[in-house]
This record gives C-alpha cells, structure tokens and sequence, in this order.
C-alpha cells in the first residue's frame, strides 16, 4: 500500500500541460503544506464573500495552489504516498468548505451532495489504485464565471 | 491541554460569523459550541483505557493516538451527511454544524499528525513539523485572536 494512485487516461491532456509548466517555471523551496493552508485560507474566506466574481477569483487561486502544492512537493519528495494523501484530504476538506457555503441554492446542493461523492471517490481511488474524482471547483469555476458574466 | 478550547473557540466563532448569525440567536450560538467540541469527545474513552501509558508518557504529543476515526476522513463524511439532512430543515443550522466541525478537524489536522484515510490507509501524515512547544504557542495564539473575536462578536461589534 505504498504506491500513489495512477492519474487516469482522461487527464492526460491536462496533465501533460501541468508538467510542461513544471519543468519550466521556477518554484520557491518552501513546504508545499503552506499552499495547502493558504487553499484553506482562501476556502474560508469564501464563505464571506458576496460578489461572483470575487467568488471567482477566490477558486482559481485554490486551484492555482492545488498545482503548486502537488508541483512543489513533488521537485522535492517526488511523487509519495503520503504527499498524494495530504493532497487529497486537504482538496476534499476545501471542497466541503465551499459548497457548504452554496448549499442554499439547488445548484449549490448538488455540488454539495457531489462533494460527499467525491470523498467516497478518494476511498475508492486508495483502494483501487486509481486516482478517481470529480473536478468540482474547476466546474464551480465555470459556473461563476458564466454567472458573472451572464450578469 | 489548549487545543480543545482553541479550536473550538475559533471553528465556532468562523460558522457563526460566516453565517452572519447575530448574538441573539442562542440556539445557533449554542450548536456553533456543541459541533466545534464534539470531535474532542473522543479523547476522553481512549485516554481512560489508556491511561496508564498517558500516565507513564505524559499527554504532550500523544493525543493523536487517542482519536477515533472522526478525527480523520470519515469525519468529514459524517459531518457532510448529516449536514445534508440538517439543510431540508434548517439550512443555517446544517451550514454552522458542517463549518464548525469541519474547522476544527482542519486544526487538528495542521497542527499534529493524522491518518486521514483510516480505516483503509494507516499512513501518518504530517502537514508541518511543529515542536510540542510551538504547538502550545499556536494554540494559546489561536485562543487569544478567538477569544477577541468572541468579544467582539457578543459585543455587536462584528
């Protein structure tokens, strides 16, 4: 039980342009558990916030230290069990973070209700091998942006 | 011993304010307290039936051997699950519940070592490496900003 679960097939693409962007940027040599608090931080603030699009930015900047979490951490450890696990609950707790903050709406309540999904889906990815999960931000992403712009 | 009243402290006075609950409402005010405490009643069964060893080892940085698996992944889950029955009733209520807890687990978390998918994974992570004493510091600090927070809050001023 010592492997990280493999990324699936429907990554690739992403995960291609995400390693492209690691070999060629420079990254600070800090505990990558500092991006992680920093995504709780800005999880948190979420729940404050009113406006769409500070909404918005608030979850592309989770996003953003999502990548640099897991690209720092593995410049310096390589891919770990551990590294992989920390990830993992850190992505679940923000999610749950969020979504119980859109829970009123009946959007917001699917979201919520996938969130509780997507934990399972972290068991199931441990247990399996393969890492399995639903990119609930990056598709809250999606639905703010076209609300802030739709008005 | 400051982390169970640091973290509740502070988990209860975020869900209240990010509810925008007012001091008046005393239920809320009062399950705020109860769902950012209750993770720590776990302690309390395996510290008595181990007592021996906490008495021999002392309790300094051995209390993460003295948590249930709501300290952990599944925790989360519970939370979530009985957030989503709490919301058909009361979504204030369920929103406070789910933060409150939730918040304290992440404490927990950062703070000190975890198993965050036990049953089914024993690996021990560890998010920052903290001495016993800088553990007590962040704690007393957190209490401290909670505590200001708290008067504030009951105050009307925030």
């Amino acid at each position: 039980m010592d492997s990280v679960p493999e990324r699936r097939g429907v990554t690739v693409p992403y995960r291609s342009l995400t390693n492209f962007l690691e070999r060629h940027i420079s990254l600070p040599r800090i505990n990558p558990s500092l991006y992680q608090l920093a995504a709780i931080v800005a999880s948190l603030a979420y729940l404050y916030i009113d406006s769409t699009w500070g909404k918005a930015s608030l979850v592309a900047f989770i996003l953003l230290t999502d990548w640099l979490d897991g690209a720092t951490a593995r410049r310096q450890h390589g891919k770990t069990r551990e590294g992989y696990l920390m990830d993992v609950t850190i992505d679940r707790a923000s999610e749950m973070l969020i979504f119980a903050g859109e829970a009123g709406t009946p959007l917001g309540k699917v979201f919520f209700l996938l969130t509780l999904a997507n934990i399972g889906l972290a068991y199931y990815s441990i247990r399996s091998g393969k890492h399995t999960s639903l990119p609930l931000r990056c598709a809250w992403l999606v639905v703010l942006v076209v609300g802030a712009v739709g008005g | 011993m400051a982390s169970t009243p640091a973290h509740a402290a502070s988990a209860s006075i975020i869900a209240l304010t990010a509810a925008q609950v007012t001091p008046g409402e005393t239920g809320y005010i009062a399950a705020a307290l109860v769902a950012a405490t209750i993770l720590d009643l776990d302690h309390i069964l395996y510290v008595l039936r181990d007592w021996r060893m906490y008495r021999r080892e002392g309790f300094a940085g051995n209390l993460h051997q003295a948590r249930s698996i709501f300290h952990e992944m599944p925790g989360l889950l519970l939370a979530g699950i009985v957030s989503a029955a709490l919301y058909f009733f009361d979504p204030t209520l369920a929103f406070i519940v789910l933060v409150a807890f939730s918040i304290h687990l992440l404490e927990d978390w950062f703070l000190g070592k975890s198993m965050p998918f036990t049953p089914l994974d024993s690996t021990l992570v560890r998010y920052f490496t903290i001495s016993q004493r800088q553990k007590v510091l962040i704690d007393i600090l957190i209490l401290l900003a909670s505590g200001g927070a708290w008067i504030l809050y009951l105050s009307g001023a925030a």
